[in-house]
């Protein structure tokens, strides 16, 4: 199945793909996911080619103005280092078929193929909504990094509570995905952004009372991670609630080290 | 008695009650579960745990090295004797931890592991085995006392774990 959409998909397929005279294979290609892309390897190190660069931007950015629907460009949010080689990417996960016009990024290239403008639209709720689908399609590991948490963690760092404000109405959305809201409840006790923590440990408090012990024991995945004095009278009620032993004793137990905390 | 950790995903998924998840059969398992039993060319990775636990907090301090977030650390607990009672074999492996003594020393594998060997290995462990959770403030401790003491290579570690550990 295509991931771009059609009318984005057969402008950019009609584009030749770049040989180096070196190589023998084409460095940028169409790969079988519809997917515009250059080889494995040279992901993090390969800078654009100049001359992959203004005339290919300006149909793309032409083709998604035109279609007015979405693509995820996710580097550009996951990793501010791997634009420059990244921005091209479009990950397998591109969300545009699935929920159309929740970003639309402008992204202009000069000549060189350096970035001389990049423009986010749809606000900070949609660029949210856009992380939260496309992190559907991952596996978690545990105390791992995913393109999820450096996501979340990099729309937290830009846009502070109002990007609290979206993660939280989008992990309380029916079509939130259980796994996703936990990573997410995780990865809010991990980050470390100051100017956000009273809200995020607000967060974790609610969901330390969900009715899922799945989701409760994420909550306190995070509460665990920021480990703040604050946090005790949020555990304090979530003890009254909690009737699973196990989670119990951890609630029990993190109290007794906040308590004795200097 | 000899002991085997095994590192969780989540805990969660083996300490739930009746009341948590009252459409699983009594004595069965959640299926998420097993992504706790991830295999690797159908190895399953363990740590060898010393009769008096001695070396339990450098086990955790291993593996708790090894990942990239200062987050808690859920493991099981399981009789090494018993799960070799089961048919299951043990073999020294190196582990990959940025601990190289820890990974010569405690690293084991259960190698040739089918479906049907890790089902019966999950519900063995929901019976038997003793789930722990180790908190981040702990862990942290740990790895600090552990990285003073050389026995954990900082320059292995993740540059954002050392950060947040001010190591």
């Amino acid at each position: 199945m295509s991931i771009i959409p059609k009318s984005i998909g057969d402008r950019l397929r009609a584009l030749p793909s770049i040989t180096d005279p070196q190589d023998a294979e084409p460095r940028y290609q169409w790969n079988s996911a519809a997917t515009y892309r250059w080889r494995e390897e040279e992901r993090d190190e390969a800078p654009l080619p100049a001359q992959f660069g203004s005339a290919f931007i300006a149909l793309l950015v032409q083709a998604i103005d035109e279609s007015l629907e979405t693509m995820s460009l996710d580097p550009v949010i996951r990793n501010k280092g791997a634009v420059t080689s990244g921005l091209l990417w479009f990950s397998s996960q591109a969300i545009c078929e699935r929920n159309p016009r929740e970003i639309l990024l402008r992204i202009v290239w000069s000549e060189t193929g350096a970035i001389s403008s990049m423009v986010v639209r749809g606000g900070v709720a949609r660029q949210v909504r856009g992380v939260f689908l496309n992190a559907r399609e991952e596996v978690f590991e545990d105390g791992m990094h995913s393109q999820f948490s450096r996501s979340l963690i990099a729309l937290v760092n830009k846009y502070g509570k109002e990007a609290l404000r979206a993660i939280s109405s989008e992990m309380s959305s029916s079509s939130a995905d259980v796994d996703v809201v936990c990573e997410a409840l995780k990865w809010l006790g991990v980050m470390t952004d100051k100017g956000t923590a009273e809200e995020r440990l607000k967060i974790l408090g609610e969901y330390l009372l969900h009715g899922s012990l799945r989701v409760r024991d994420a909550a306190f995945c995070g509460i665990d991670a920021m480990a703040v004095r604050e946090a005790i009278p949020i555990l304090q009620e979530a003890l009254g609630e909690e009737r699973n032993p196990s989670l119990r004793r951890d609630v029990e137990r993190l109290l007794s080290i906040l308590a004795t905390a200097r | 008695m000899a002991l085997l950790l095994r590192k969780l995903e989540s805990k969660v998924c083996w300490t739930a009650t009746a009341e948590d998840a009252p459409w699983l059969s009594t004595g069965d398992v959640q299926a998420d579960a097993l992504k706790s039993l991830r295999t690797k060319e159908n190895a399953l990775s363990l740590w060898h745990i010393e009769d008096d636990k001695g070396n339990l907090d450098q086990v955790v301090a291993c593996l708790g090295a090894a990942r990239q977030a200062l987050q808690l650390i859920d493991y099981a607990l399981l009789d090494a004797e018993l799960i070799e009672e089961l048919g299951f074999v043990l073999q020294r492996t190196a582990g990959d931890t940025p601990s190289a003594g820890a990974n010569q020393a405690w690293h084991r594998e259960i190698k040739q592991l089918s479906v049907s060997k890790i089902a019966t290995l999950a519900h063995w462990m929901a019976a038997h085995a003793e789930f722990c959770r180790t908190p981040a403030k702990h862990l942290k401790s740990l790895l600090r006392s552990e990285v003073s003491a050389g026995r954990i290579d900082r320059e292995r570690m993740d540059q954002g774990l050392r950060d947040k550990l001010s190591l």
